[in-house]
């Protein structure tokens, strides 16, 4: 064996698992086990991702030198022990429920970890929030910066901020549970009857065919702002310390009902909750963001933690120019926290030099499992499926898919290393042609199958964006959202529009990806990162005078996004996808020998995925 | 698609402590039948001695199916150990409830007597007061071992109640050893043949 040092990071047993594999301070691979187990948001321990890391490595897991696990539980327990007390006896289910799993499992990570891996190596734990700030630092670009993380909980800490310099981090201070805009948000979301830990997105994308009349009340009854971005919540309405659910019956009385069942209609009531939640977070993190400015005296910020997947309030933060430059994790969320938990453990603990790299190091954020442009195996796979495809060299291949695109047909791509995170960023992706007025709504009914109203992210040449959008900055991974410009825009008629039907009014150039804010997600496709997708578009403005495209990740609503060819065929063939890229492969819907889902079959196959 | 050997591995690991708990399950419990039969046929002879004959011979036939084929006591293992768990959560449930009521509803009580209200309970209909705001965020530098092996599982419990004495957690320590205690013995149990055995004796 060579003499490099391989540190595994693991983070399991909450939601969404994963595990990332460091070499010499270099991200080999990282992925999520959703993306093996099929599903969605997997919190079961991440055996398959292992798997992949180690593959990828050429390890066993005998030959790796460090294991570090993505929170302490230890302290973690602290925190479920005094909370328990302090609210005994209101706790007694939440503490019956909890207990067992801790007692017998979680208490004891250690040999937890060590048996499912079969090691006998000592497991290492790194704080749940300096896992979210090494894995946000470390491989920025920067050789110093403000560092922020924001989630729901991790052992005490809600929200931390500090600074990173060199190979280094310290994390100055802290807001302690039950004080959390992770939990607030997440209140919000279950309130508004979407599912906590996956529906958030959906509760941002609500927000603005709302009106945020309901801000004073959130913030008169529920979260004071203090000046300094510190929050304190009033416990009174919320049921989460010690409780069961997020809310409580105070608080239902406060907006007026109890909380919106899931798959019911939508209300006006509802978008004006999105928008009026989303303007207190937007105050808040803003408020933290001057803060650490002021404290740091960074000229630019890292950002992780879930809150940081929150691209408006991201979006925000950029246009107020707080900061130079943002920089934000791709895997925000908890997953991100076993690249962060191996970092730490390279830099920090044993103290190896970091330089900064260009353009950062997440190598695009694609460090998945690789479809490579042909392989035997997979065309075996593909021809057991009955799939008919031709093989194109890959600048026909490109030239294809633009074609295609610009004729309006719905483009799957599965196609390199998966992406690392909850977006997917072209190597996983559905393309449609951002122009089409219809292409929203055919995206989300017929493709999607998801709600009418969820908005569609474009990726844009990084070199046009300023053309399309008001951008302050590159945003490669999808976190940021900037306004279209105002040239770009389509005088709306002024009829009386409310909710959803908001909707049927193209707003710009663009209007697949125009929110109906004038407001888009969007991704920036450079060269560097992403020279494939560089081509595509580059081809497709060549045919269109376009630089955008809309890119949506390839999986349908509550199914985690495809990992292998078979995974991209099979909801190929259960979607109205128009062409599906397999590596080098080009596939036409109506070439293929089986013939498509018909409506029973689909429905029979939708069901096999949780609703989100 | 080929199956990583991690894998691989994993699913042989998996296999042998089925294995091991199958041949476990088949001595323990063909052990316990021959003892029982054979000493109630014959030292206390009654009636239903044809009864104790056929449950000796059940233990016999049980442990001849161990020691040949152990894999036909799959199910039998299976439904034991799902025994064992239904057994287990009922009693584990009622532990923990005793816990509760004798340790933390009296602390808690005796907590907010003394403290006052918690920032969990500050709060009422009214404006925030006295918010918590930015606390300073401690963190112990782990000391890292090139070659560290898993420290033994009775260590943790040691480390744990120092991490509470060092935060002065003083008052949560009883429970917590008592916790510490019975998660130690089901940690054990829950992946022994003796587990319906074992959580009985509570």
């Amino acid at each position: 064996m060579s003499t490099k040092i391989r540190i595994l990071g693991i983070s399991a047993y909450y939601h969404d698992s994963a595990a990332a594999l460091v070499e010499d301070g270099l991200i080999v691979a990282a992925a999520q086990e959703e993306r093996f187990t099929r599903i969605k948001g997997d919190a079961s321990f991440p055996h398959n991702a292992i798997a992949y890391c180690l593959e990828a490595g050429g390890l066993r897991e005998d030959n790796l030198d460090f294991v570090v696990f993505y929170e302490n539980p230890f302290v973690k327990f602290e925190r479920l022990l005094t909370t328990y007390h302090w609210t005994a006896p209101h706790s007694l289910r939440s503490y019956l429920q909890a207990f067992p799993s801790w007692l017998t499992g979680k208490l004891w990570m250690e040999n937890e970890i060590a048996r499912e891996m079969g090691i006998k190596k000592r497991i290492h734990f790194c704080d749940h929030h300096l896992s979210h700030a090494a894995s946000a630092f470390f491989p920025s670009p920067f050789d110093e910066a403000a560092i922020l993380t924001i989630d729901g909980v991790g052992e005490w800490s809600t929200t931390t901020y500090g600074v990173g310099g060199g190979n280094r981090i310290e994390l100055i201070d802290h807001i302690r549970f039950p004080n959390s805009l992770g939990l607030l948000y997440s209140a919000f979301t279950y309130y508004t009857g979407f599912k906590i830990n996956s529906g958030e997105y959906k509760l941002m994308g609500l927000a603005p065919y709302g009106g945020p009349k309901y801000v004073d009340l959130i913030r008169e009854k529920l979260i004071h702002i203090s000046d300094d971005g510190s929050i304190a919540m009033n416990q009174h309405y919320f049921d989460y310390v010690g409780g069961l659910t997020m809310t409580n019956g105070r608080f239902d009385a406060l907006f007026g009902g109890p909380p919106r069942k899931p798959e019911t209609l939508i209300t006006q009531k509802e978008m004006d909750i999105a928008a009026s939640i989303q303007v207190v977070l937007n105050d808040a993190v803003l408020t933290m963001a001057r803060h650490v400015r002021t404290k740091t005296g960074m000229e630019n910020i890292v950002l992780a933690g879930g809150v940081a997947l929150n691209v408006v309030a991201m979006g925000m933060m950029s246009t107020e120019g707080i900061f130079k430059k943002i920089w934000i994790q791709p895997g925000a969320g908890d997953a991100g926290g076993s690249i962060g938990a191996a970092l730490w453990m390279w830099h920090q603990n044993l103290d190896h030099p970091r330089t900064p790299g260009n353009p950062d190091g997440m190598h695009g954020a694609f460090l998945g499992p690789d479809i490579p442009p042909s392989s035997a195996s997979d065309d075996a796979i593909l021809e057991r499926l009955g799939a008919v495809w031709e093989t194109l060299e890959e600048v026909e291949l490109q030239q294809r898919i633009a074609e295609k695109i610009a004729d309006e047909k719905i483009v799957g791509v599965a196609r390199g290393r998966m992406e690392f995170g909850p977006r997917a960023l072209g190597a996983r992706s559905i393309l449609g042609d951002a122009r089409s007025p219809a292409m929203q709504s055919h995206m989300n009914l017929k493709i999607k199958f998801r709600e009418s109203f969820r908005p569609f992210a474009p990726m844009v040449l990084e070199e046009d964006s300023a053309e399309y959008f008001d951008v302050r900055q590159e945003s490669p991974y999808m976190l940021l959202v900037y306004p279209v410009v105002e040239r770009r825009r389509l005088a709306a008629a002024k009829e009386n529009l409310f909710g959803i039907d908001l909707l049927k009014i193209p707003r710009s150039e663009i209007p697949a990806v125009t929110h109906v804010d004038y407001s888009a997600r969007l991704q920036t496709i450079d060269k560097a990162r992403n020279p494939f997708m560089h081509a595509v578009i580059s081809d497709f403005k060549r045919r269109t005078g376009c630089s955008v495209i809309v890119n949506t990740s390839f999986n349908v609503r509550g199914e985690p996004i495809v990992c292998t060819a078979e995974d991209a065929y099979r909801c190929f063939m259960a979607t109205e996808i128009d062409c599906l890229v397999l590596g080098n492969r080009f596939l036409y819907r109506e070439k293929q020998k089986n013939r498509p889902m018909n409506d029973a079959e689909r429905a029979k196959w939708l069901r096999r995925f949780e609703l989100d | 698609m080929i199956r990583p050997s991690y894998l691989k591995r994993l699913d042989g690991r998996n296999q042998t402590a089925a294995l091991k708990q199958q041949i476990l399950f088949g001595l323990a419990i063909g052990w316990m039948l021959v003892l029982l039969g054979g000493l109630r046929y014959l030292f206390v002879p009654d009636a239903s001695d044809s009864l104790w004959l056929a449950v000796l011979w059940i233990g016999v036939i049980l442990l001849a199916l161990t020691l040949i084929v152990p894999s036909v006591l799959a199910w039998p293992e299976k439904l034991w150990m799902k025994l064992a768990h239904i057994i287990g959560t009922g009693i584990f449930s009622i532990i923990l409830m005793v816990v509760y009521f004798t340790f933390f509803l009296p602390v808690g009580y005796f907590l907010k007597w003394r403290h006052g209200c918690h920032p969990f309970y500050q709060w009422t209909d009214g404006q925030a007061v006295d918010a918590e705001g930015w606390k300073r965020k401690n963190l112990r530098a782990e000391t890292i071992e090139q070659s560290g092996r898993k420290r033994p599982i009775l260590i943790q419990p040691l480390i744990l109640i120092s991490h509470f004495v060092r935060q002065g957690h003083y008052v949560f320590i009883p429970a917590l050893i008592l916790l510490l205690l019975l998660g130690l013995i089901l940690f054990f149990a829950q992946s022994s043949v003796l587990a319906p055995f074992i959580y009985t004796i509570f």
